[in-house]
């Protein structure tokens, strides 16, 4: 009995294996401005980065180098930055903890072998992921030029989804 | 209450579980969570803020031994959750949680004060073998001892210990195949189903699975601190509770 009340909670959420993301993650705000340290990688220089930046719209893609939704999502996001780059501040960025397993060249190898072509940054003190209320990846949130969430979401976007999101965020 | 099968007992030997004055509990170190009345009322299948960590003893595959999920008390701080190893969803969140904590205590020295156990509830698919690749691929570090991949020893063993001990409840959805891998590697067409099928148009794909994440942090007394049901946890609300525990 105890099990069917277990299973009616989980189908209860109406999606099977989703709903998890979507209780963390802030779906309306605005969000404060905060420093990144960028990684050496193509399309990315080391050093530093606010985001998101105020007066530009903002396509921020969380990801990890074990994602391989993320990875599989690349070419998706190249596409998306190729049509309305310059439109929109691109940038990815991981949380995860570089220095231990994962380094920071191991993140710029896996930016180089996805083809990334703009700017990775490291969230090493969960500032913009707490910001954002991010607690799994891929999740992707568009910002506009005053900072307010647009779009925060997780699962795998298309082309198309940034491209709208970016519309909706200059309209 | 099928978990009291375990907490139960020791909750009645050891008694002094409830909320005292102010909210707090004896048994405990975090202040109780916001929402404590109702989920102390709520009667979760699973263990809550200041309830004892149920006991289970699962094979650890990596490490060629057992783990009892009450061996570390006296010793070490535990943080528990359930996963397997192809979700995509939102269980690879949860071992990354666990791999931010491992981190974390190899920066700041506690590493031989916390124990990170992840079970997984697919047991046919997740052999030694895969569990191992998963380790390594979720940058977790096997050389700190202070991880273990648990794996129940079949199904059956996987429903006693994951649902009814823990009240993790998951159930297999019509993609289930014993050793079916999801295409997540490969162009992405697990893809964003939205407007149609199980995701739910949130763009979670498809799994074989269907679960709600569980995530316990349990303090060295063996008592849960928090349990995070419904939603996986932000990396640094979990770090943020163990550094709290370690600095008690």
């Amino acid at each position: 009995m105890r099990r069917r009340e277990l299973i009616a909670g989980v189908l209860g959420l109406g999606a099977v294996g989703g709903g998890a993301y979507i209780a963390t993650r802030s779906e309306t705000g605005t969000v404060e401005p905060v420093e990144l340290q960028t990684i050496d990688a193509p399309g990315s220089e080391a050093g530093t980065m606010t985001v998101p930046e105020r007066g530009t719209v903002s396509v921020v893609k969380f990801f990890a180098t074990w994602c391989g939704t993320c990875g599989a999502m690349m070419p998706e996001v190249r596409a998306a930055h190729e049509d309305i780059g310059d439109e929109a501040n691109f940038v990815s960025v991981t949380y995860e903890p570089l220095g231990h397993s994962v380094t920071r060249a191991d993140v710029a190898d896996w930016w180089r072998d996805h083809e990334g072509a703009w700017t990775v940054a490291h969230d090493s003190e969960f500032v913009l992921t707490d910001a954002l209320g991010v607690a799994g990846v891929p999740t992707t949130a568009v910002l506009d030029e005053e900072n307010r969430i647009v779009l925060n979401d997780g699962g795998y976007k298309r082309e198309k989804d940034f491209i709208e999101a970016v519309e909706k965020a200059r309209a | 209450m099928l978990r009291l099968t375990g907490a139960g007992t020791l909750a009645a030997t050891t008694g002094c579980l409830g909320a005292l004055g102010g909210g707090g509990n004896e048994n405990t170190v975090l202040s109780p969570p916001e929402n404590y009345e109702l989920l102390r009322d709520a009667e979760l299948p699973y263990p809550v803020y200041g309830e004892p960590l149920p006991e289970a003893t699962i094979e650890a595959p990596l490490r060629d031994t057992e783990v009892s999920t009450r061996e570390f008390v006296g010793e070490r701080h535990v943080l528990l959750t359930f996963i397997f190893t192809r979700c995509v969803g939102v269980c690879p969140g949860l071992t990354a949680n666990l791999v931010q904590v491992q981190a974390e205590a190899a920066e700041r020295g506690y590493t031989d004060d916390v124990a990170l156990l992840a079970v997984t509830f697919d047991p046919v698919y997740d052999t030694e073998e895969v569990l191992r690749e998963y380790a390594d691929n979720m940058g977790i570090n096997r050389d700190a001892g202070n991880f273990y991949l648990l794996r129940p020893d079949g199904e059956k063993r996987s429903r006693e210990v994951v649902e009814e001990t823990f009240g993790h409840g998951y159930e297999k959805t019509e993609l289930y195949e014993p050793t079916g891998e999801l295409e997540h590697n490969h162009g992405g067409n697990e893809g964003n189903r939205s407007g149609g099928g199980t995701g739910g148009g949130n763009g979670e794909p498809q799994q074989p699975f269907a679960h709600q994440p569980l995530f316990l942090v349990a303090n060295s007394e063996g008592y849960v601190e928090r349990s995070y049901g419904n939603s996986a946890p932000t990396p640094n609300t979990v770090i943020e509770d163990v550094n709290e525990l370690v600095d008690a």
